[in-house]
């Protein structure tokens, strides 16, 4: 087995993410870069839990990302206005966000994210055309398919808040 | 991103107390949180994004102040002067209601 990978792969879920890189960091490889689409692994014996924010944008992200990295929290990658921290899983570092308020802006971050990218593939099936492939638009049919899978997430993290604003005003 | 200091009432939510009462010894990020989630046994954890809000939060209001960085550039805070007397007046509040339960679950006879 070589000792680096490189996988190309699309999540509209963090959630899926962070679970499927976790998987990889339990088969022997760790994330050393995001770009765009392409995920690139190296071997190591380690294993690492992943944690994706949707911090980009943040004004303080300099401090946010140092005061992490201080709580053994390292940043690997900045993506697509994300930001991707690895922690040892020995050191049981659990989730970054712990308390109602800072979850509800944490999928109010991603509420944000997820409607960018919808206006996007929306503005891609507006404009039509595209590559055919046996009679039938490419471009259309992954921006479909892109776009429902944003607003299914957006449902998610809608509930989400709805759940956590219940928690915190009741 | 802010961390809610105060519930109805003027009384301290039990991360921002937790967190001003890691500080009267000067503390880093990570020892916060070990710290609190040591001396509560587990039960209150704060994991390291929640933490930031809170940090950030109580240095704006000055009730925690920035001790000047150690070499190893680690940000180290302690508590300030108007920070403990946040901390005096909620274990005044606390005293008073826990003295208000002991009365009135342990001293029926007393209370009527």
């Amino acid at each position: 087995m070589s000792d680096q990978k490189v996988s190309i792969r699309f999540f509209v879920d963090l959630e899926r993410e962070e679970a499927w890189l976790n998987r990889q960091s339990d088969r022997g490889y760790m994330l050393v870069k995001k770009r765009f689409l392409c995920y690139e692994f190296q071997k190591s014996d380690t294993k690492y839990r992943y944690h994706i924010d949707p911090c980009g944008y943040r004004k303080d992200w300099k401090s946010y990302v140092s005061f992490l990295e201080e709580c053994q929290m390292t940043l690997v990658s900045q993506s697509m206005g994300c930001c991707y921290f690895k922690s040892r899983s020995e050191d049981n570092v659990q989730e970054l966000y712990t308390d109602c308020q800072s979850q509800r802006s944490y999928y109010w971050r991603r509420v944000w994210l997820l409607l960018l990218l919808l206006l996007l593939s929306l503005s891609v099936i507006a404009r039509g055309r595209g590559p055919y492939l046996c009679n039938i638009s490419i471009s259309m049919t992954v921006n479909t398919i892109i776009a429902v899978l944003c607003c299914l997430n957006l449902f998610k993290c809608a509930r989400k808040i709805g759940q956590l604003s219940k928690e915190l005003y009741e | 991103m802010t961390l809610k200091e105060y519930i109805k009432g003027g009384a301290l939510t039990e991360s921002t107390y937790l967190t001003l009462l890691a500080l009267y010894t000067p503390r880093h990020g990570y020892e916060m949180m070990k710290f609190i989630k040591e001396c509560t046994h587990g039960r209150v954890v704060l994991g390291a994004g929640t933490l930031y809000g809170a940090v950030h939060a109580l240095e704006k209001k000055q009730l925690i102040a920035l001790v000047s960085s150690e070499a190893a550039d680690k940000k180290v805070y302690q508590i300030t002067e108007a920070g403990r007397q946040v901390v005096e007046q909620e274990l005044l509040r606390l005293k008073q209601i826990h003295a208000l339960g002991v009365q009135i679950v342990y001293g029926g006879e007393q209370h009527e």
